[in-house]
């Protein structure tokens, strides 16, 4: 039999409007993780930027480059001591607008390295986004959040943690 | 399978069996080495794509891949999307499958990369398309990558991947290649 590859570690769907999904204690034996989402914000929650931390790390860390598009132009932004994460870039869930993201963190369980993250991103826009967690840790947890205080995710939201093998 | 490394570690899986997407080899590198090797691939009938999923480190930002032995870069052309940062632009490759100028050099900062190698066993051109970035200290860089080899048909047996041109470079300590198998009908 070959290895397991790829495998769901952990799977939630809101059953009531929520701010914030954390999934810990997550399974070191793995190579790298993958993350996602389909959101939406809950009513009266308009748009609703998506960011998310490791290991609870809210130090300025995080630094990423994008590009993306919206069906008029296209655009490239980088950003370096961030204190977070991003799950997508220019465009944001909405009430109405799902916002669908797949978040790719390689080695994740290495001590040697900063964390290396590949996101692709659809929501208003379509976004590659690569993501660097300035530190050399081994990701034992990821919360992603909303990033406006009383902004939530809408019920029914999905949020799914794959683990691939290495 | 072989590998065809020094100073590795690697670890592989029997194919057959296991679900629809199967971890079949990786290597990380414990010395530094010009080339990554993933050969025998020819005996893979139950898989129809295959994948490569990296972190890599080099002495230069430029990754070249290449098939079947064949190192003549002439024989592969490819465009990119790229952005840096600032704009958004498109680049062609007459010369190799690559992502250029996306390998992170940097201390601790490990480019991230997936590459698809679609439809490898049949007699067709083959077809690589990869999402890299590395968000660095100096090197800012996502890019998706269309490339073929367009000089000869047949099946796909080995998969070289080349630091810098001609594997003139060193790919780092940390730097890790896994291949994985995905099945078709």
């Amino acid at each position: 039999m070959a290895t397991p590859t790829y495998d769901l570690l952990a799977s939630t769907t809101l059953a009531t409007s929520a701010s914030s999904v954390t999934f810990s204690s997550i399974d070191q034996n793995y190579g790298d993780l993958i993350l996602v989402t389909e959101s939406k914000g809950s009513v009266g929650s308009g748009a609703i930027p998506t960011r998310f931390r490791l290991n609870a790390d809210s130090g300025d860390n995080y630094s990423y480059v994008l590009m993306n598009g919206d069906g008029s132009s296209a655009n490239s932004q980088a950003i370096t001591g961030n204190s977070f994460g991003i799950m997508s870039g220019y465009g944001t869930p909405t009430e109405t607008q799902a916002g669908l993201t797949i978040l790719q963190i390689m080695d994740y369980s290495a001590t040697d390295k900063h964390k290396a993250a590949l996101t692709r991103a659809n929501t208003s826009y379509v976004e590659a986004i690569a993501q660097r967690w300035a530190d050399t840790s081994a990701v034992n947890s990821i919360s992603v959040f909303c990033f406006t205080s009383g902004d939530n995710f809408a019920a029914g939201s999905t949020f799914n943690l794959y683990g691939v093998a290495k | 399978m072989s590998l065809m490394l020094l100073g590795i570690l690697n670890s592989q899986a029997a194919g057959g069996g296991g679900g629809a997407y199967d971890l079949l080899e990786t290597t990380t590198l414990t010395n530094t080495a010009n080339r990554v090797t993933f050969s025998g691939l020819g005996s893979l009938a139950d898989y129809q794509h295959l994948q490569i999923r990296f972190v890599a480190r080099g002495n230069d930002t430029n990754l070249y891949l290449s098939f079947n032995a064949d190192n003549d870069n002439s024989n592969y052309r490819g465009h990119t999307l790229n952005g840096d940062g600032t704009s958004v632009y498109s680049q062609t490759s007459t010369l190799g499958i690559q992502t250029s100028q996306v390998i992170s050099t940097e201390a601790n900062i490990f480019t991230a990369g997936v590459m698809d190698i679609l439809d490898f066993s049949s007699s067709k051109t083959g077809t690589v398309r990869t999402l890299t970035g590395v968000a660095g200290s100096s090197t800012k860089r996502i890019s998706l990558t269309l490339g073929i080899r367009d000089s000869t048909a047949s099946p796909i047996t080995s998969i070289r991947i080349d630091m810098a041109f001609g594997g003139s470079g060193l790919w780092q300590v940390g730097t890790r290649f896994s291949l994985y198998g995905i099945k078709g009908a």
